[in-house]
C-alpha cells in the first residue's frame, strides 16, 4: 500500500471528511516572513516549494475548514475537472493513484490533502482565518494583515486566491420572495431534498452542464436557463486499469512520460484558439457531430447549438449533457432569468416556468475578486481600485506599487487550453527568484516598475488581439464589458514558464534594509 | 586545402556570419522596442536662464523653474562630461509633482553652457564652493534639497566638508544618485583588475593627446564606446543619444583638467555631516563608474539614509529608471515639513 515516495497511497473515495486536515493551530504568529493567502493549489503549491528551499517561517491563511480551496468549496453532483488528471496535479507529486483519466472533485480534494499531509504543510496552516485586510507599510517595510484570528504582519504576502472563488449570483428581481430552496453550484446545499422537485437551473457553464443530468434524474422537472449555448465536445474520460496504476507506482518515470504526452497535445490543441481557424473547424465538426447524435428535435438542436466560434467561451466536455437535454423531463428555456416569483422563475421572452428548488450554475466573481479590496498597497488605495475594470500585472504576478505582494493566477494567467497547475508552478518559481534576489541584495522590498509592467502588458494584450478569446464573437468571463481580456495567458504554457523561470530583477526597483550587504 | 574542406570552411563561416547577423538585429530590436517614451515627448521647459560668477570670475549658466515665492528648493548637480540636460526628466517631473518647488539645475564649470575653468581651478573643492555660490544666488532663503549625480554627488560632499554648518539650517534634504564618497581609483570598469590599472594609467595620456588634437583644431574621437560604460543593457536609444551629443559637446581640455582630482576624492567623514538630513542613495547595479559598493557604503554611514538599487541599469540611473528616481525624489521633497500658509510667509521673506 505504499507508493514509490513512501506515502500513504490514497483511497479515493474513504472517509475524506474524517480525515485530520486542520491541526491545531491556536495562535498567529506576530510576524512571519512570508504569509500565503489561500490554501487551494496555489497555496498548498507555495508552502511546498518555500519548505523545499528551507523556508519554514510562513504562515499558510485560509478562511475554510481546511486545504482544499475551490475543489474544498465545489462539492455539487458530478464535480470533476476538465483537465486530465496527469497535467492537473503538482511536477512534485505525481498520483498513480488516479481513478479516471479525468478525475472527479473528491478525488482532487484528496489529492490536496494528502499532499499537504505529505509535504508537511499542516503545521503552517491557519483555518478557519479569513484575511480582512493587508496594508502595506513603507515605513516599516512589511504588510500589516489583519484576519478574523487576530494581527500579523509579513515581509511578502503570496495570495493564492483564484479567480473561481467567489460564487456570482445574478441580481434577479423577487429573489428573496422565492419559497423555495435556492443556491449556488459552489456552496450546494446537500440537505436540499431534490427528489422529484421542479428544478430551475440558471446558467449552462462549466458547472452547469456536469450536474444538470444528476438533476435531470432526479427532478421530476428540469428547466434549463440558457443564455448562450456553450460549446461542448466528448469527454474522453476512462478509468485507469489496474496494471496502470502499477505502473506508475513502480516506475514513476512512465507516469511523467504519459504527463508529457498529454502536456504536448494540449499545446497542440492551443493552435484551435490563437491559429488562423482550420484546428477550430475540426474541433466545431467534431463537436455538432457529438450534439446531433445526442439530439434529434430540430427545435432543442437549434437552442442549444452555439452562435459563435468554438473556444470564444471556455470549451465544455461532457458525454452526459446532451442526452440528458433530450429527456421528456427538461426544458431548455434559451433566455436569462427576468424575475423570480414565490413558486416560479420568469424567463427574459415572459415565460413562466414552475420551480420549487432553483440552483444558479452563474459562475464567480473573477474580476472583482473580494481578496483585491482588501490589499492595499504604497498609494493608500486598494488593489480593485487600482486596477479598476482593467486588472493587470507584470509577469502576472506583481503590480507596480504593491511591493512584495505577488499574485498567484494574478491577471492573464488562466488557460483556456491546459493546466493551470503549471501556471501555478512557474509563478511559484518566479516568486521563489524574487526572494533569493531579495536575499542576495538585503533587499527588504522590491516593485515591480510601471514601465516594465506596462511593457509586458501590451505585448501580451498584442498577442491576445487575434485569439478566438478576443474576436470569437461571445461574452465570456475571460473579457471586462469593454472587451478587454485580463484573465487568459495567450500562448503556450512554455513560453510562460521560460518567462517566469529566472526572475528578471531589471524590471524591479529593490530598497536596501542592509547597505553591507554585497550585491549580485 | 581540398575543395571539399573548403566548402565546408565557407559553409561554416557563413553560418556563423549568418548567426552574428542574426544576433545583431535581434539586438537592434530588442534596443529599438523600448524607444517609446523619447526626451522630445517631454514637455517644453520653461526655465529662466541665468549667470552666475563663480568667486574666480567664472561664469556658470544656471535654469531656474518654478514660482517666485516656492516654498522650498530642489538643486540638482550633473556628473562628469556632462550638463543639466541629463535632469531634465526629473525636473519635469518634480514641477509636475511640486508645482510649488523651485528647481535649479545649472551647468558644471567647464561642462554645458558654463565658462571654461583654469586648469587648476578643476577640483572637486572648488565645485563645492561653486555649489554655495549658486544656492546663494538662486535660493537665498528657505529649504533646499541638493541632488547629486556622479561627480555632482561629490560636489555635494565636498560642500558639506566646506560649509559643514549649512548642512540642517538651509540643507534639509539631500540625493546621492550613482555617485562615490572615494576610493575612485579602485574601481576596475567592470574590466579584470590588472586591465582595469593599464586603462587608469592610460587616460591621462589619452586625455592629454585629446586636449592637444583640439587646440589643433583636428576632430574628436570617436567615443562610441563610452554608452558601454555608462549605460546598462536595454537603454532608451534616444536616452544614449542625448547624452553622447552631451559629452561631444564637452571640450578635451575639462576632460583632462578634472581628472586628476576624482583620484583624490575621499570624503566618507564629510558623510557625518549628511546624516542631520533625510538622503536618498539611488544606483544602478549596473554602474561601472560608481560601482554599487560605493553607495552601499554610503548608506552604511548615514544610519538613516535610504538604499534603492535598480537592477540592469548602469551609471545614467536618472535617465535609465527616469520613472522611478523622479518618484524618490519627489518623495524625498514631500518628506520635508510643510508649514502652514507658508506660500505667504515664503513671499514676504524674498521680498
Amino acid at each position: 500500500m505504499t507508493s514509490q515516495s513512501g506515502r500513504r497511497t490514497m483511497k479515493p473515495h474513504e472517509e475524506r471528511r474524517n480525515r485530520v486536515t486542520t491541526p491545531l493551530q491556536p495562535t498567529l504568529p506576530a510576524h512571519v516572513r512570508v504569509a500565503v493567502i489561500g490554501a487551494g493549489f496555489a497555496g498548498i503549491g507555495t508552502a511546498v516549494r518555500l519548505k523545499q528551499e528551507g523556508i519554514e517561517d510562513f504562515v499558510v491563511l485560509d478562511r475554510g475548514e481546511g486545504v482544499g480551496g475551490t475543489w474544498r468549496d465545489n462539492t455539487y453532483p458530478g464535480c470533476a475537472c476538465d483537465v486530465p488528471s496527469h497535467l492537473y496535479s503538482f511536477s512534485f507529486a505525481p498520483n498513480p493513484e488516479w481513478s479516471h483519466s479525468f478525475s472527479k472533485q473528491p478525488e482532487i480534494y484528496a489529492y490536496l490533502q494528502q499532499t499537504a499531509s505529505d509535504y508537511g504543510v499542516l503545521p503552517h496552516l491557519h483555518a478557519r482565518t479569513e484575511l480582512e485586510a493587508a496594508d502595506w507599510d513603507e515605513v516599516a517595510q512589511l504588510w500589516r494583515l489583519r484576519t478574523s484570528k487576530g494581527d500579523l504582519t509579513a515581509s511578502i504576502v503570496v495570495s493564492g486566491c483564484g479567480g473561481l472563488v467567489e460564487p456570482k449570483l445574478p441580481e434577479v428581481p423577487g429573489l428573496s420572495t422565492f419559497r423555495g430552496t435556492a443556491f449556488h453550484s459552489a456552496r450546494w446545499d446537500h440537505t436540499a431534498d431534490l427528489d422529484g422537485k421542479r428544478v430551475v437551473v440558471v446558467g449552462t457553464g462549466a458547472s452547469a452542464i456536469q450536474f444538470v443530468p444528476h438533476l435531470q434524474q432526479q427532478a421530476s422537472h428540469l428547466t434549463v436557463f440558457q443564455r448562450t449555448a456553450p460549446w461542448v465536445v466528448p469527454r474522453r474520460d476512462r478509468t485507469f486499469t489496474a496494471a496502470e496504476k502499477r505502473l506508475y507506482r513502480r516506475l514513476p518515470v512512465a507516469q511523467k512520460v504519459a504527463r508529457g504526452g498529454v502536456y504536448a497535445l494540449r499545446e497542440f490543441n492551443l493552435l484551435a484558439f490563437t491559429g488562423k481557424g482550420k484546428m477550430r473547424a475540426l474541433a466545431e465538426r467534431e463537436a455538432l457531430r457529438h450534439l446531433a447524435s445526442h439530439i434529434s428535435d430540430p427545435v432543442l438542436r437549434a437552442t442549444v447549438t452555439p452562435t459563435y466560434q468554438l473556444g470564444c467561451k471556455r470549451v465544455l466536455i461532457s458525454n452526459d449533457y446532451f442526452p440528458a437535454l433530450a429527456q421528456p423531463n427538461v426544458t431548455v428555456v434559451p433566455h436569462g432569468v427576468h424575475e423570480v416569483r414565490p413558486h416560479s422563475v420568469i424567463a427574459a421572452d415572459g415565460s413562466e416556468h414552475q420551480a420549487d428548488v432553483i440552483v444558479f450554475g452563474t459562475g464567480f466573481h473573477v474580476m472583482d475578486m473580494p481578496v483585491a479590496q482588501r490589499i492595499t498597497g504604497r498609494s493608500g488605495e486598494s488593489l480593485s481600485a487600482h486596477w479598476g475594470d482593467r486588472p493587470s500585472a507584470h509577469r502576472g504576478t506583481t503590480v507596480a506599487g504593491f511591493p512584495n505582494l505577488f499574485l498567484l493566477l494574478g491577471p492573464n494567467t488562466a488557460l483556456g487550453h491546459s493546466s493551470v497547475v503549471l501556471m501555478i508552478e512557474a509563478q511559484i518559481q518566479y516568486v521563489l527568484g524574487a526572494i533569493k534576489a531579495m536575499d542576495r541584495n538585503g533587499a527588504s522590498s522590491l516593485d515591480v516598475r510601471a514601465s516594465s509592467q506596462e511593457a509586458y502588458n501590451v505585448e501580451l494584450q498584442q498577442l491576445l488581439s487575434t485569439t478566438v478569446w478576443n474576436q470569437g464573437g461571445c461574452k465570456a468571463w475571460y473579457t471586462n464589458a469593454s472587451g478587454h481580456n485580463f484573465t487568459l495567458w495567450p500562448t503556450h504554457t512554455f513560453t510562460f514558464r521560460s518567462q517566469t523561470a529566472h526572475f528578471d530583477a531589471d524590471a524591479y526597483e529593490l530598497r536596501i534594509a542592509s547597505p553591507r550587504l554585497e550585491p549580485v | 586545402m581540398t575543395p571539399a574542406n573548403k566548402t565546408v570552411n565557407v559553409a561554416a563561416l557563413a553560418a556563423v556570419l549568418g548567426i552574428v547577423a542574426t544576433r545583431r538585429r535581434a539586438r537592434q530590436r530588442a534596443a529599438s522596442s523600448p524607444d517609446t517614451n523619447p526626451l522630445d515627448a517631454l514637455p517644453l521647459l520653461t526655465a529662466e536662464l541665468r549667470q552666475v560668477a563663480a568667486a574666480d570670475g567664472v561664469q556658470l549658466q544656471v535654469e531656474v523653474s518654478g514660482p517666485s515665492d516656492a516654498t522650498a528648493s530642489v538643486l540638482l548637480a550633473h556628473g562628469y562630461v556632462q550638463s543639466s540636460r541629463v535632469w531634465d526628466r526629473q525636473v519635469a517631473a518634480l514641477l509636475a509633482a511640486r508645482p510649488d518647488l523651485r528647481i535649479v539645475t545649472y551647468d558644471q564649470r567647464g561642462h554645458g553652457s558654463s565658462g571654461p575653468s583654469p586648469a587648476a581651478h578643476c577640483t572637486l573643492d572648488q565645485l563645492g564652493r561653486d555649489l554655495q555660490v549658486i544656492l546663494e544666488a538662486t535660493a537665498p532663503t528657505g529649504p533646499v534639497v541638493v541632488v547629486g549625480h556622479s561627480m555632482g554627488g561629490m560636489t555635494l560632499l565636498a560642500f558639506a566638508e566646506q560649509f559643514p554648518a549649512l548642512i540642517g539650517p538651509r540643507i534639509v534634504g539631500a540625493g546621492l544618485v550613482g555617485t562615490s564618497a572615494g576610493r575612485l581609483t579602485e574601481v576596475t570598469y567592470g574590466l579584470p583588475k590588472g586591465l582595469a590599472r593599464l586603462v587608469q594609467a592610460t587616460l591621462p595620456k589619452a586625455n592629454e593627446s585629446a586636449r592637444k588634437r583640439e587646440l589643433a583644431g583636428k576632430k574628436a574621437l570617436s567615443n562610441a564606446w563610452m554608452s558601454r560604460l555608462i549605460f546598462g543593457k536595454g537603454a532608451r536609444p534616444c536616452d544614449v543619444r542625448t547624452t553622447m551629443a552631451v559629452m561631444a559637446r564637452c571640450s578635451a581640455a575639462t576632460v583632462a583638467d578634472f581628472h586628476a582630482t576624482f583620484g583624490q576624492h575621499s570624503r566618507t567623514a564629510a558623510l557625518a555631516a549628511l546624516r542631520a538630513v533625510p538622503v536618498t542613495v539611488l544606483v544602478g547595479a549596473k554602474d561601472l563608474l560608481c560601482p554599487v559598493a560605493h553607495s552601499r557604503d554610503i548608506a552604511a554611514a548615514l544610519p538613516d539614509a535610504q538604499l534603492f538599487i535598480y537592477p540592469g541599469a548602469g551609471h545614467m540611473v536618472q535617465l535609465e529608471r527616469d520613472a522611478e528616481v523622479s518618484h524618490r525624489l519627489v518623495e524625498l521633497c514631500d518628506a520635508l515639513p510643510r508649514p502652514e500658509g507658508r506660500r505667504r510667509a515664503q513671499s514676504s521673506a524674498t521680498s
